[in-house]
């Protein structure tokens, strides 16, 4: 990371929830918020966009000082930002041209060259035969586009958007995804995209931040976090089974309640343990062979995705299972059976908490 | 406002309602006409009727046994001095005890302190009796007379304002009272007006009545008589809302009833009119049926208590 | 529905239907017709009609530049006070009419709380064309500004996050973007308040007075009819009601659903 494009201290309380955020990213960068709902991902973009006061912090961005606590503060107009939220919120009453000129005009761009910016904006997003469409005459998928093309369109330093595909269809979400990836890549600033989607999060961000509860649970690029969740929401996220344990001797952890895991390394002390659902083998019969942990569970949801079904189970231990369709109907899986379950020991991983 | 308001909420109700009694063919059309709260000075009894729409009600105590054989014995005298001494019905006069209804007034706006007075004798007198005075221009009176209101008595400031009414409709007409104009004035004169030719003054604010009403009417005559233009900048529906723009203070001078000034108890002053300048109006009252309560109330009217009543409070006789 | 619950309905809506048209009925069947024209054209009548023009014109003029900021503000404000303000507002709104043009006469009639100052400068309201558009306009504005605040609080409040991170100011989002969305309710808003400045008596006559050409609006100017002449009280009457029923047929093709 070169010189900083954006260093901001987020830390604000709206209504119960208190929220401290810290922030950091070079030119061109993404950065992914991903957090559970009410946790204060909006809330640290609103502050952002100066839409809502620090209490405590900074908003530093390309080495301009838009806010410090109790300080001088920019209002949203004296920011150079991007806004872009789940609804496309175009005007309704101006031409696509007209809202992605809007920008420009603001900020002072003469009427003829706010447009000639809109027009190219606009073709950028494969949109150059609907400049002038009401945003009425738009499918939801080209009104995100143009909002799109609206936010970028005053070259803001800092691009915010706040779960911009989620009001999408899921193959609408999947084009316009891509576009906005493919456009991302020829923004010079800093973008901080708010998504609760993990699709979204690890194709389009180059960094991910965790927000829950108001704090930065976890840091790091999609891969490291993929690796090494380190939180349960994280690990829901990218799909892991996550037990918090403690190592005590060779090749076994004590889970919270007493749950011995076998492993096939050999930790100390505070650790995480992840096992991925696809490790987890479903039996009717307690399973002869190698696995060493096995346990008798109790079926709690069933979810079917595609050609494989998600099997939530419990007692002694909150463990998902991805099996295909194909064993879902061998072994009679619904919810409130029971059943075998086996993870091998080398299929455990182990890091320090 | 300086004016007292005491009102009895249910009180005002029952005055306010105009029970048709047995002429629902009148009733629809009369209420359709000119009766909504700006159209006239509609009260059961008012003490303090200055205020155009207002409804101020005066409580009525319990009869008075007293009061009423007094009422009673002047009543019957009266119908000797009155012209028409076979108003008296039934003796319900001189018994009190038989005459029983209500009689719906229709009532000029200058009469409002002299009706309600002797409303309230007679119905401290008469126990069943009630009456509802309803006061207004005595032009919009007639019209609404004329378009079937539901009212028993009608008494009108001027032969004249009479003189559109639906003849159908008239049992019997008297004069009661009469009339002369004055110069109402707040009482600190802020004007300096001392006569009629100092109403032409430019910076002078002067509040006429409309020229369709009888007040209005009557001071063009007087003031073409005067030879005087004065400086008019608002000519009101009646006269009480007339005297009230000066008792406001908001007017500098009114051309009203002698009456008015006499009933508006200080919160104006009158200024004559000499007698060969000024314009007196004969009042008469009008009865628009035979029944035994609006006899009553007709011959209460014109009995020597009555007269009196109005005498005090600035009517001159007919 | 049934034919029970169609009369059942049925029976009190026509009652309504007849409570509200019939009127209108009456006064057009009772009309002299070929007095209209001479009616309309001598006497009182022209003018009035001309001091209702001017006068709910200017009333409609000063709820739009006064009203609109009002609206603006009640609209983006959560404070209690505003609550309170509101409530404070919508009191001309149930105000009789003859009690609002007495407190229009103790506010700038001679010895009125302002009025009392205003008279030594040469400054007098009541009784004046002014005074008229006064009284409209206390009685008219509040519809104005309620209908138009209601519009501006249907908008979007991230509508003005996005416009402002987009450059605009307060201002400018005011002009370019809720100005243009509320348009419709500025229209009904306007309708209302201008049908309400044409048919206000009570606070004229009792503030502004009745004086021909000066004071004298077409509603006075049909109950002074009425004393005399009814047939003009009528025609006037129907050309009120030819114009306000134009008014809101214009209104509603354009704006108001």
């Amino acid at each position: 990371m070169s010189e900083a494009a954006l260093d901001a201290r987020i830390s604000l309380t709206r209504g119960t929830l208190q929220v401290d955020v810290s922030l950091a990213a070079a030119r061109g960068e993404v950065i992914g918020i991903l957090g559970p709902n009410g946790g204060g991902k909006t809330s640290t973009v609103l502050a952002l966009a100066g839409v809502l006061p620090l209490e405590e912090g900074h908003v530093v961005v390309s080495g301009t000082t838009w806010e410090t606590a109790g300080g001088p503060r920019r209002l949203p107009e004296q920011r150079s930002v991007g806004l872009m939220l789940a609804d496309a919120l175009l005007f309704p009453h101006l031409r696509a041209i007209d809202n992605v000129a809007y920008g420009p005009r603001s900020r002072g761009v003469p009427a003829r060259a706010a447009r000639t910016r809109a027009r190219q904006e606009l073709a950028r997003v494969g949109l150059g035969d609907l400049v002038d469409a009401r945003p009425s005459e738009l499918s939801s998928g080209q009104a995100a586009r143009v909002a799109l093309a609206r936010a970028l369109a005053a070259d803001p330093d800092l691009f915010l958007l706040d779960e911009p595909l989620s009001a999408l269809d899921p193959e609408t979400r999947a084009r316009t995804r891509s576009e906005l990836a493919r456009r991302l890549r020829d923004y010079g600033g800093v973008t901080v995209l708010v998504t609760h989607d993990p699709l979204d999060a690890l194709t389009l961000a180059d960094r991910l931040v965790f927000v829950e509860a108001g704090a930065v649970t976890q840091v790091g690029t999609p891969s490291e976090v993929l690796r090494e969740p380190r939180t349960p929401y994280v690990a829901t996220v990218v799909g892991l089974n996550l037990y918090a344990a403690q190592a005590d001797s060779h090749e076994v952890l004590t889970l919270a309640g007493g749950t011995p895991l076998i492993v096939g390394e050999s930790p100390l002390g505070q650790v995480w343990a992840a096992v991925s659902p696809h490790a987890v083998v479903l039996h009717r019969e307690r399973p002869e062979g190698s696995s060493r942990n096995v346990w008798a569970m109790r079926v709690t949801e069933v979810t079917l995705r595609g050609q494989s079904a998600r099997v939530s189970l419990t007692e002694p231990l909150e463990l998902i299972a991805e099996v295909t369709l194909a064993s879902v109907a061998a072994l009679g899986i619904q919810v409130g059976s029971h059943l075998w379950a086996s993870v091998k020991a080398t299929e455990v991983s182990t890091y320090p908490r | 406002m300086s004016a007292d308001r005491r009102e009895d909420p249910t009180e005002r109700q029952r005055g306010g309602s105009h029970a048709p009694r047995g002429r629902p063919a009148a009733a629809g059309r009369g209420a359709a006409v000119g009766m909504s709260r700006r159209g006239g000075h509609r009260a059961r009894v008012t003490r303090d009727g200055l205020q155009p729409g207002r409804r101020g009600v005066g409580g009525r105590p319990a009869a008075a046994l007293t009061a009423l054989v007094a009422v009673l014995l002047l009543a019957g005298c009266g119908a000797t001095g009155s012209p028409r001494a076979d108003a008296s019905p039934r003796g319900g006069i001189e018994s009190g005890s038989g005459v029983t209804g209500t009689v719906t007034v229709l009532a000029a706006a200058s009469l409002t302190e002299s009706f309600d007075a002797i409303a309230a004798k007679l119905e401290r007198a008469h126990p069943g009796l009630t009456v509802e005075v309803s006061y207004g221009s005595s032009a919009t009176l007639v019209q609404q007379v004329n378009q079937g209101a539901p009212a028993d008595v009608v008494a009108l400031a001027g032969e004249a304002a009479a003189k559109p009414l639906d003849p159908a409709r008239v049992r019997s007409s008297d004069t009661f009272a009469s009339n002369s104009l004055e110069i109402a004035v707040p009482p600190s004169n802020p004007g300096h007006v001392t006569s009629l030719t100092d109403l032409s003054g430019l910076d002078l604010k002067v509040v006429l009545c409309e020229v369709t009403v009888p007040c209005g009417k009557a001071a063009a005559a007087t003031l073409a008589k005067a030879t005087v233009e004065p400086h008019v900048v608002s000519r009101e529906i009646d006269v009480k809302a007339t005297l009230a723009k000066v008792s406001l203070g908001e007017a500098d001078a009114a051309i009203v009833y002698h009456s008015d000034v006499v009933a508006a108890k200080g919160a104006v002053s009158g200024i004559p009119i000499p007698a060969e300048l000024n314009t007196t109006l004969d009042y008469p009252i009008i009865r628009l049926d035979d029944e035994a309560a609006t006899r009553v109330f007709v011959h209460a009217v014109l009995s020597p208590q009555g007269r009196a009543t109005l005498t005090s409070l600035g009517f001159g006789p007919p | 529905m049934t034919w029970r619950s169609r009369l059942g309905l049925g029976g009190p809506a026509l009652v309504a239907v007849l409570l509200l048209t019939l009127p209108l009925v009456a006064l057009l069947a009772r009309a002299d017709w070929g007095r209209l024209v001479s009616d309309v054209t001598g006497g009182t009548a022209l003018p009035a009609l001309r001091l209702s023009l001017v006068t709910t014109s200017s009333t409609a003029v000063l709820c739009l530049v006064l009203g609109t900021p009002l609206a603006w503000l009640l609209a983006r404000s959560d404070h209690a006070g505003t609550r309170w303000l509101r409530a404070l507002l919508t009191v001309p709104l149930v105000l009789p009419p003859v009690v609002g043009g007495v407190a229009l006469l103790m506010t700038w009639g001679r010895t009125g709380i302002l009025g009392q100052y205003l008279s030594p400068l040469g400054i007098e309201i009541p009784f004046t064309t002014v005074a008229v558009v006064v009284a409209e306009t206390f009685v008219a504005m509040p519809y104005y500004v309620l209908a138009v605040e209601g519009a501006m609080r249907g908008l979007d409040p991230r509508l003005e996050s996005v416009a402002r991170t987009l450059g605009a100011s307060d201002l400018r989002y005011l002009r370019t973007v809720a100005l243009p969305l509320v348009v419709p309710g500025i229209a009904s808003g306007l309708a209302l308040a201008w049908a309400r400045a044409l048919g206000e008596f009570g606070a004229t006559i009792t503030f502004a007075g009745n004086f021909a050409g000066r004071t004298q609006t077409a509603p006075l100017a049909v109950y002074v009819a009425l004393q005399e002449d009814p047939s003009v009280a009528t025609s006037i009457s129907i050309v009120l009601l030819t114009v306000s029923v134009i008014v809101l047929g214009l209104l509603r093709g354009r704006w108001i659903r």
